[in-house]
């Protein structure tokens, strides 16, 4: 068991680091995007030579034989200035042209992982915020993004329980068709659009009853963030609610087919008592590790909620390092790495889980 | 063993007739057309399935018959118009009539009778329905002078002393005026009154934003020189007294003075958040007692409008804050159509009146002269002047030559300048741009579409080659592909599409490729599935046993029985594909407002019903909710639809998955 633990870690930083490799390479072969104002563009540069991504050089600009060779660089590096190459005439020093080569991208590429796994430096950002390390504005936001997910998990792990089990008992009644209806009609839903209609009903038509934005944590007070998470939980949760619901119905109708159930009921237990003690343990198994790998489908899907709804988490940074002309590579980087390591452990607690949960498993995967 | 003489043998049927089997009485069905008889014995997919065709032969349709001009171009004059429909508006219903709420009311237009007011600003009076028309009072905080009374609050932010407001212009005092303040409420401290002299403050000009008007505003300065200004210091302030009352109060002033007045609210302990404060009504100098004539009058957006200083940052901070202003406020409903399409006034010169009465036959003969002037006369319908109201002319000299010039004062028809024939219908409304709203939809209906069936079909033409290799041969080829599979999957969908973007940029092609580049892994994994449960059936091994090469066993026998569940999953994974993509296309990484989609040698139009939602998000809060509720309709429907039918077509193709 052990060694198996120990082997799957070990795959999940081989996928890792291979995904953060190729993601390194692909995007490095679209033109570079400094940060835009002169004196931000310059520190970032030099940042970069430190940490050898760049080679500089420098020109006087009162030698003519400098500019003669500037200018001829210019001529020469055409197709590659300010995608590759940059000319930078420093504000505090204005009497020298610096000239930026980026390196070779294999040898960026050493550098780039030596700089992350000594020193946790994934680099600084370009756009979002001029020479900040970029792992520092991911870090700030990782909170709200977790809180919000975790949030998500205890709003429709209960309903979704609830409904299920409501569901398999009251099978083929009236209430089941109701549910199954309802049941469809989340799923299909995108949750994009529920959001939207919920922010017309409770927003706009109740008069601001809910913030139709999620409210400035600094500034509002603990009641309105409240309140401003509502929205988006329900807006996620209600789809989550109604697979779950869908799974568990399915699964618990099955259980209560088994004898185990007849014979609690032979020996005196109402149906209520025998589904409630007896069933809902055995059709947990393939529930817990659904639940955990929810986790990983809620982080890819409050992506969008938090563009919706203004949430300042770790999606709404990804998708501002993605404007147009505008690309934050280092923390695209740090932000695939986050979602990467989370749905990779993810997907290792819920292997690990079956195990845990169903002794079958562990007995029997030894043959 | 003897061998048997033939004789010892008797043939004993010795009847014509051949012995056959029973020949079958009902017809032969293959496996699709049970399945298909399966399907239609439930209802509600009968009607989900025509429910969805009907949507999807809308999405080829409307594109098509549509007048180009209605969906791509930006035509800001019709832009936000509500839903009007031929017949229902005749009923009330959807007759292009909007709601207005919250409009700032003029106060001139308040009748006697009814004692209401509606706004006259870009409104067209004749247009509001006054039986629906209702005032209110808007409560508020902003600080504009439509906002009027209130009441305005002085707070001291965490651990500070004091905070000050003055006044924006200098005020001349003199002795025995009085200064009357009206507290509304305090929490402790006092407010210090103090006369900011002029040598201490500096006039600006500044520009107000809206109106671009220019306007003087008096500072007062926190330095003069090299010498911080303190308030102790006489040479720049003087000292008038100090309150610390609810209720009013008063100060007698007793020497003179021009300068600005300031209003320092100080504590004695720093204050601990927002708990400290004073609520003001009104500051006014009269020149006798409380109710003499005031010289000058603070309250309400007056007051609201003071500076904030701070003279200190280490003990003076806070906040001024305006509370409880109410503003008058009418709702009412509006016909948007009528009041856009309505004649409008214009002035033309007579050039283009005779152009324009050259172009449109029968023009000049439907003149009719108006009986009040003869100046003035009316056109027939259909013409774009619908009547002169009068003209003016100028003689002027030119080269010993009299020429006359004449300017025409006319209304111009509504309809003819917006290029209408007759007031349209938009069954779906407009647009921020303009734009046909039902047009859009069923245009991004189309892209999407298009771009779920293509998807589709790649995904499955690879999944199913990848699948059946290694579910067929197993083994150790299936577990390299599986490993391989894992890892291609492992990665994440978030730094695909930053790559795709950057790479690529967006458009449908990014998208596709995102569908794409994972969405065969689910094909081949129910592929493989499906191999693993018929490669071991005796069939197969019969094939096999007559020599049959591992191409035909795949393609001839265990494919067709895999089919079913694969063509399921497929068409089960189109409503993802399409909620994928309106995802994507509000993030902004689709298609959008009116680019062009080229395959091949077709070029099509296209937007996106993300693009629809996201444009359709701003308009929330003005009201304009048809934007957003007609897309999510449709978008709803098609999708509960599509997964009904995908979930009729795999209870259909797989009997036994019944009931689970």
């Amino acid at each position: 068991m052990r060694s198996y633990i120990i082997q799957r870690i070990l795959w999940i930083f081989v996928i890792l680091f291979s995904t953060l490799t190729i993601t390194f390479v692909l995007l490095k072969s679209a033109p570079e995007y400094p940060p835009a104002k002169t004196e931000d563009k310059d520190v970032w540069l030099e940042q970069q030579v430190s940490s050898g991504y760049y080679l500089r050089e420098y020109y006087a600009i009162a030698s003519e034989d400098d500019m003669a060779e500037v200018a001829r660089i210019k001529i020469e590096y055409v197709d590659r200035i300010n995608k590759t190459v940059f000319i930078v005439n420093p504000i505090q020093d204005s009497s020298t042209i610096k000239v930026f080569y980026r390196v070779p991208i294999y040898e960026q590429y050493f550098k780039w992982g030596f700089n992350v796994l000594t020193e946790w430096d994934w680099g600084l950002s370009t756009r979002i915020r001029a020479n900040t390390p970029a792992f520092t504005i991911i870090a700030e936001r990782i909170p709200l993004t977790l809180s919000l997910n975790i949030f998500i998990l205890i709003f429709y792990i209960p309903l979704g329980f609830l409904f299920g089990i409501i569901a398999a008992l009251k099978k083929d009644t009236i209430v089941d068709n109701i549910m199954q209806i309802s049941i469809m009609f989340f799923l299909s839903l995108p949750a994009l659009v529920f959001i939207l209609l919920l922010i017309i009903l409770f927003s706009y038509q109740m008069d601001n009853f809910l913030p139709s934005l999620f409210p400035l944590i600094g500034i509002e007070s603990n009641w309105e963030v409240a309140k401003g998470f509502i929205i988006p939980v329900v807006a996620a949760g209600m789809p989550a609610v109604a697979g779950f619901t869908r799974l568990l119905r399915a699964e618990l109708s099955e259980v209560l087919t088994s004898e185990f159930v007849l014979l609690a009921k032979t020996k005196g237990l109402s149906h209520q008592q025998a589904v409630l003690r007896h069933a809902i343990r055995n059709s947990l198994v393939p529930m817990i590790p659904i639940i955990i790998g929810s986790f990983a489908g809620l982080l890819s899907g409050s992506f969008i909620l938090e563009r919706v709804y203004g949430i300042p988490g770790v999606g709404l940074v990804t998708l501002r390092a993605l404007t147009k002309s505008a690309y934050d590579y280092n923390v695209l980087m740090s932000s695939s790495a986050f979602y990467g390591v989370i749905s990779l452990v993810t997907i290792l607690i819920v292997d690990l889980s079956y195990g845990l949960i169903d002794p079958r498993i562990r007995m029997g995967a030894k043959r | 063993m003897e061998n048997y003489p033939k004789d010892y043998f008797k043939l004993v049927n010795t009847d014509e007739d051949r012995i056959l089997d029973k020949s079958l009485k009902t017809k032969q069905l293959s496996y699709f057309q049970d399945a298909m008889l399966r399907f239609g014995k439930n209802k509600y997919n009968l009607i989900a399935s025509f429910i969805l065709l009907f949507l999807i032969a809308m999405a080829i349709i409307v594109p098509i018959i549509t007048p180009e001009y209605l969906y791509t171009e930006v035509n800001s004059e019709i832009s936000l118009l509500p839903p009007r429909v031929p017949v229902l508006s005749e009923f009330g219903i959807f007759d292009g009539t909007k709601s207005f709420k919250n409009m700032q009311v003029d106060e001139t237009t308040i009748s006697e009778e009814t004692g209401l007011g509606y706004p006259t600003e870009g409104v067209n009076v004749e247009y509001i329905d006054m039986n629906t028309l209702k005032n209110e009072i808007q409560i508020g905080t902003v600080v504009d002078p439509s906002f009027k009374g209130g009441t305005n609050e002085l707070t001291i932010a965490t651990g500070k002393y004091a905070h000050v407001i003055t006044t924006r212009d200098l005020i001349p005092v003199s002795i025995g005026q009085s200064i009357y303040i009206d507290v509304n409420d305090l929490s402790g401290g006092k407010l210090e009154v103090y006369l900011v002299k002029s040598n201490a403050t500096v006039t600006e000009t500044r520009v107000d934003i809206v109106t671009e008007e220019s306007f003087e505003v008096t500072r007062m300065l926190t330095q003069v020189g090299d010498i911080d200004v303190s308030w102790g210091d006489v040479r720049y302030m003087s000292y008038l007294g100090s309150i610390d009352s609810i209720g009013m109060n008063s100060i007698l002033l007793e020497s003179s003075g021009y300068g600005l007045l300031a209003f320092r609210y100080v504590i004695d302990s720093p204050a601990s958040g927002s708990t400290e404060f004073i609520s003001l009504n009104s500051i006014y100098t009269t020149n006798g007692d409380q109710d003499a004539d005031k010289v000058k009058d603070y309250s309400g957006y007056e007051l609201s409008a003071f500076s904030q200083v701070s003279l200190d940052a280490a003990i003076e901070n806070g906040n001024y804050t305006r509370l409880n202003a109410e503003r008058l406020v009418a709702s009412y409903v509006y016909d948007s159509y009528s009041a856009l399409f309505d004649d409008k006034a214009a002035r033309i010169g007579g050039v283009e009146y005779d152009r324009i009465l050259s172009e449109n036959e029968g023009m000049e003969d439907s003149i009719k002269i108006k009986t009040t002037d003869d100046h003035a006369w009316t056109f027939a319908e259909g013409f774009p002047i619908t009547e002169v109201l009068g003209y003016t002319e100028r003689v002027v000299t030119i080269d010993g030559v009299e020429q006359v010039f004449r300017t025409y004062d006319v209304m111009q028809d509504g309809k003819y300048a917006l290029g209408f024939d007759e007031i349209p219908y938009f069954v779906f409304g407009t647009d921020v741009g303009g734009k046909d709203l039902f047009s859009l939809i069923w245009l991004g209906l189309r892209t999407s579409l298009l771009l779920g069936f293509l998807a589709a079909i790649t995904n499955t033409f690879f999944g199913i080659i990848w699948g059946s290799i290694s579910g067929y041969y197993g083994g150790q080829t299936d577990i390299l592909m599986q490993r391989f599979t894992d890892i291609w999957g492992s990665f994440p969908q978030i730094t695909m599409i930053s790559i795709i973007t950057v790479i690529i940029g967006p458009g449908f092609l990014a998208l596709y490729i995102f569908m794409v580049y994972d969405g065969w892994i689910q094909v081949a994994y129910v592929t493989r599935l499906q191999f693993y449960r018929y490669r071991g059936r005796e069939y197969v091994l019969a094939a096999r046993t007559m020599g049959a090469s591992d191409k035909r066993i795949i393609f001839k026998h265990i494919l067709p029985n895999a089919l079913g569940t694969i063509v399921t999953r497929v068409i089960l994974s189109i409503p993802l594909v399409i909620f994928l993509e309106v995802n994507l296309s509000y993030l902004g990484f689709g298609i959008g407002n009116g680019q062009k989609l080229s395959i091949g040698p077709f070029e099509l139009t296209g937007t996106s019903i993300g693009v629809i939602l996201n444009d359709g998000q701003t308009q929330i809060l003005a009201g304009n909710l048809w934007l957003i509720i007609y897309p999510t309709i449709i978008v709803s429907v098609l999708m509960i639809t599509f997964n009904m039918f995908g979930n009729a077509l795999r209870d259909a193709l797989n009997p036994q998955l019944r009931g689970n």
